[in-house]
C-alpha cells in the first residue's frame, strides 16, 4: 500500500500476516517531456492478495513502467523490490527466477511470432520446470473459465486481437503468479468478457496473487469499479478530464482507502 | 593533422579490439552455458532442434550441389596441372585431399551456412528485438542468451562441421567421377579412395575440426550478437543483417588465416607436438 494511505491492517497496528510482494521506494522514473509516464518520490507497498489500479492515459507508454516493476529497466532513482528483494542487487539468475513468478499482460506485442499460441503459453512455464501435465491442467481451467474452447495451435498473427488478449490473460495467470502486471488488459476485449476477467482477478487474489492493473483506455474504466487496495493516477494534469479534477498528476491517491470508506481490506 | 590521423587510427584499433573482446566474451559465455545441463530446458532443446533442421538438414542438398560444382572445378584444374607438369594422378591426390579437407571444404561450408542461416539468424533476432519479443522473453524470466543465442550458436557450429564433412565427400566423389569420365583420372575408385585414406592424418583432423568449429562458432556468435544489438526500428534490420553477414565472413577469413598461420607456421603442431 501507499505509505501515505496505510492499509487498515497497518493502521490498527495488527501485524500483517501477508507478505510484501511489490514495493518501490523514493522512486523517480521518467522525465518530462521525454517520458510520457513519470513518477517522483513515489513510495508504494503491495502485499499478497492486494490489487493496485494505476490509471494512465491512452497516449502514455506503460510498457517501460511495467518493465521497471519487473526489474528489466532501472529507475532513474530509488528502488523497486519484489518479494522484499531489490531488483538491482540481485544476480541475473536470481532475477530470472524472480521474474518466473510474475505474470504479465503486455501492452502491445506480447508474443513470440514464430511460436504458435500453445507453444507461447507453454514456453515460460516449461522453461522454469513445470511439467506438461501441470500446465495442461491450468490451461484447461482457464480455458473453461473464459469459455474459449481449446487452446489454438495457430500463430499469434493469425488470431484476432480480442482472442489474443484473452490468451495473454491466461498466460499471465498460469502458476498462479505471486504478482500479475496487467497493462491495459481490457484492450480490444468484448464487454461480455469483462466480468469474467474481474472475477478471474478476484480468484487470483484469493489465491494470494498481487495484481497491478495499469488501466489506460476507456475499456479499462471498469477497473475503477473493482474493489482495490491502491489507486494511483499517473495521467498528465492537462489530460485529466474535468470530471476527474480531484485526481492529481503523479500523486498517489486511494479512493477506496479502507480507513476512509470503512471497507476492511 | 598527423595527431588527428593517429587519434583516428587509435580509435579504430580500440574499436576493433572491443568488438573482438565482445565476440570472445559471448562465445565464452555460450561455451560455458552449453555445458550446463540447466541450459537445456525443453524450449531451448526445441529451438536447437529447429535450428539444426534449418541449418544442417535443409542444407544437405544445397551442400551436395555446391560440393559437386567445386569438385568439377577442381578436377578440371587437376587435369590441367597433370598435362602441364607431366605428373600422374598419384602425385595430385594428396594435394587434392589436403586442399579439400584443410581449406575448401570448411570454407565453402562456412560460406553456405553464413549465406543461408547467418543472415536468417541476425534478421530474426533483430526483428525480435525491434518488435519487443526479447522483452517478452525477459519479462517471463527467460534469459535471451540461453534461449536465443546458445542454441543458435551450437547448432550453427555443429552444422558447419557436418556440412563441411558432407561438402568434402561431395567434392571428392564428384571430382573422381568427373575426372574419370574426362579421362584425367585413370585409376579405379577403390585405389583412389585408398590413396586418400592413406593421406589422412591427425593434422588434417586438426585443420578440419578447428576451421569448422572455431570459424563456425565465431560466425554464429557475430550473427547473433549483431541481431540482438540492434537499436532502432524495423527499417534498420536489412542494414544490420547485411553488415552482420560481412562481419561473419570477415571473421571466417580471419580465423582461417590465423589457424593456417598457427598450424602451418609450426607454432602449434610441430613445436608442441
Amino acid at each position: 500500500m501507499n505509505d501515505s494511505n496505510k492499509s487498515s491492517n497497518e493502521s490498527s497496528s495488527v501485524p500483517s500476516p501477508r507478505r510484501r510482494v511489490l514495493e518501490w521506494r523514493d522512486l523517480h522514473f521518467g522525465q518530462l517531456p521525454n517520458a510520457s509516464l513519470c513518477l517522483k518520490n513515489s513510495n508504494v507497498q503491495l502485499h499478497s492478495g492486494e490489487l493496485a489500479i494505476i490509471r494512465t492515459n491512452t497516449s502514455q507508454n506503460t510498457r517501460r513502467f511495467a518493465s521497471m516493476l519487473q526489474g528489466l529497466i532501472r529507475p532513474d532513482r530509488g528502488s523497486v523490490l519484489f518479494g522484499g528483494r531489490d531488483w538491482s542487487k540481485q544476480h541475473i539468475r536470481t532475477q530470472l527466477k524472480m521474474r518466473s513468478r510474475i505474470g504479465r499482460v503486455f501492452d502491445g506485442n506480447g508474443w513470440i511470432a514464430n511460436l504458435n499460441i500453445r507453444e507461447n503459453l507453454y514456453l515460460a512455464k516449461q522453461h522454469h520446470g513445470s511439467s506438461v501435465k501441470e500446465i495442461e491442467t491450468q490451461l484447461d481451467f482457464w480455458a473453461e473459465w473464459f469459455q474459449i474452447g481449446t487452446i489454438t495451435r495457430k500463430r499469434p498473427s493469425q488470431i484476432e486481437l480480442s482472442q489474443l488478449q484473452v490468451f495473454q490473460w491466461i498466460r499471465s495467470f498460469l502458476g498462479p503468479p505471486s504478482l500479475v502486471i496487467l497493462e491495459r488488459p481490457m484492450r480490444a476485449i468484448s464487454t461480455i468478457m469483462r466480468e469474467k476477467f474481474v472475477a478471474s482477478i478476484e480468484h487470483l487474489q484469493s489465491l494470494g496473487s498481487t495484481a497491478v492493473w495499469i488501466a489506460g483506455n476507456t475499456f479499462d474504466n471498469i477497473a475503477s469499479n473493482v474493489k482495490h487496495d491502491l489507486y494511483m493516477d499517473l495521467r498528465p494534469r492537462e489530460l485529466v478530464n474535468d470530471d476527474d479534477d480531484d485526481s492529481k498528476t503523479n500523486e498517489t491517491t486511494d479512493p477506496s482507502d479502507p480507513i476512509e470508506n470503512g471497507d476492511p481490506s | 593533422m598527423p595527431l588527428r590521423s593517429a587519434e583516428f587510427a587509435g580509435r579504430q584499433f580500440l574499436g576493433r579490439c572491443q568488438t573482438v573482446a565482445t565476440v570472445l566474451s559471448v562465445l565464452w559465455a555460450t561455451v560455458t552455458l552449453t555445458f550446463q545441463p540447466s541450459t537445456w530446458t525443453q524450449p531451448t532443446r526445441t529451438v536447437l532442434a529447429r535450428q539444426l533442421l534449418f541449418t544442417a538438414v535443409d542444407a544437405f542438398a544445397l551442400v551436395i550441389r555446391f560440393g559437386a560444382a567445386v569438385g568439377i572445378l577442381m578436377v578440371v584444374q587437376v587435369a590441367l596441372w597433370i598435362d602441364a607438369l607431366g605428373i600422374t594422378i598419384d602425385v595430385m591426390v594428396p594435394i587434392l585431399w589436403r586442399a579439400v579437407v584443410r581449406e575448401i571444404g570448411p570454407f565453402v561450408a562456412c560460406l553456405v551456412v553464413i549465406g543461408r542461416s547467418g543472415v536468417a539468424v541476425s534478421t530474426e533476432l533483430a526483428t525480435m528485438m525491434v518488435s519487443g519479443e526479447v522483452e517478452v522473453l525477459e519479462g517471463q524470466g527467460i534469459d535471451p542468451m540461453t534461449y536465443l543465442v546458445v542454441p543458435r550458436v551450437v547448432s550453427i557450429t555443429v552444422s558447419v562441421f557436418c556440412l563441411a564433412f558432407l561438402m568434402s565427400i561431395s567434392i571428392i566423389v564428384t571430382g573422381y567421377f568427373v575426372g574419370w569420365l574426362m579421362g584425367a583420372i585413370r585409376i579405379p575408385w577403390s585405389m583412389f579412395l585408398d590413396d586418400i585414406l592413406r593421406e589422412f592424418n591427425t593434422i588434417d583432423l586438426l585443420f578440419f575440426g578447428s576451421k569448422t568449429i572455431i570459424a563456425g562458432g565465431f560466425a554464429a556468435t557475430i550473427c547473433c550478437l549483431d541481431g540482438i544489438s540492434i537499436s532502432g526500428t524495423a527499417t534498420d534490420i536489412p542494414r544490420v543483417s547485411g553488415a552482420s553477414t560481412i562481419r561473419a565472413l570477415t571473421a571466417v577469413f580471419a580465423v582461417s588465416a590465423i589457424l593456417s598461420i598457427l598450424i602451418y607456421g609450426r607454432l602449434l603442431v610441430f613445436t608442441i607436438g
